[in-house]
């Protein structure tokens, strides 16, 4: 009877993996990442293909467009110290195996029209439906 | 041994891709702000010429006052690609590897005149990962990012030294 249970929760699992391939953009998620010294350096709210996210130097918000499991994102935003508008671009990988959870590895760089110029890899975790 | 000079090296590659013929690959060249002079407004320049699926790009930056001096160079292989329609425009991403040089100096003494003296130069060089996400909102404008994150002691930490710039340029 374990057994059984066993195999039939592996199987749900499986094919809720292969739906989240399929289905890969969510409706709503909530995304937050790993920064320098294992801090929190991202916190990233998705409705759709639209983020918004707060990284360690802007709150910015934009897109994302994916290729299977990786992904690539543009958009604009305000330095968080000195408010200065810029931009942002990010690349990105997701490996989900199952369908409300997963775990991205991301490259994000940052640039504001005052100069200020950053980048930074995280790791994280994502949750989403 | 000599020393390398990395301004000679950097300029002679410049021109020596400038040689490449033209209408066969595809340019971007751009100007921006780098990690070089963070959080001041010192242009930057960035070039780069894909050879089929493969970019080469490069970056220099540098800045010189009375006190300190400082310059960077870097240059970058990408795997590039275009990503797709994004918004009104379309996404080109790029994802290899680079290495990064940049030195600077410091005055650090006075003289019995007042003036600045003594300087204490340093040198840094990174190697890691790269990539570049433009956004080409025309066919001949990119506003976009290109990043270096080197490799060293610091990672095992998550601390990731990131040199490179956001850029906005034009590509034929």
């Amino acid at each position: 009877m374990l057994r059984a249970l066993l195999a039939l929760a592996s199987l749900l699992l499986l094919l809720s993996a292969e739906k989240a391939y399929a289905d890969k953009q969510t409706k709503f998620g909530v995304t937050l990442g790993l920064g320098e010294a294992y801090g929190l350096g991202l916190a990233r709210v998705s409705f759709g293909s639209f983020d918004l996210s707060i990284e360690p130097r802007l709150l910015s918000a934009g897109t994302r467009l994916w290729k299977g499991s990786t992904y690539a994102g543009f958009g604009g935003g305000f330095h968080l110290q000195t408010l200065a508008p810029g931009w942002y671009g990010l690349i990105g990988y997701e490996w989900r195996p199952i369908r409300v959870m997963g775990v991205i590895f991301e490259m994000n760089g940052s640039s504001t029209f005052q100069g200020h110029a950053s980048a930074f890899a995280t790791v994280g975790v994502t949750v989403g439906w | 041994m000599n020393k390398i000079n990395f301004p000679i090296l950097f300029s002679t590659a410049l021109l020596g891709i400038t040689l490449l013929p033209r209408s066969a690959y595809a340019w971007h060249v751009g100007t921006g702000f780098s990690t070089l002079s963070d959080g001041r407004a010192i242009p930057a320049v960035t070039g780069g010429v894909g050879l089929g699926k493969w970019s080469l790009t490069g970056m220099a930056a540098g800045v010189r006052t009375t006190a300190y001096y400082a310059n960077a160079y870097q240059t970058n292989l990408l795997y590039q690609d275009e990503w797709g329609k994004f918004w009104f425009g379309e996404l080109v991403v790029g994802f290899g590897g680079g290495v990064y040089y940049g030195s600077k100096g410091v005055y650090t003494e006075t003289d019995a005149s007042g003036e600045l003296s003594g300087i204490d130069r340093n040198s840094d060089f990174q190697i890691g990962p790269a990539f570049r996400v433009a956004f080409k909102p025309s066919k001949a404008l990119y506003i976009g990012v290109e990043y270096l994150l080197g490799i060293n002691t610091g990672s095992l930490g998550w601390g990731w030294p990131n040199t490179g710039l956001g850029s906005i340029g034009v590509e034929f």
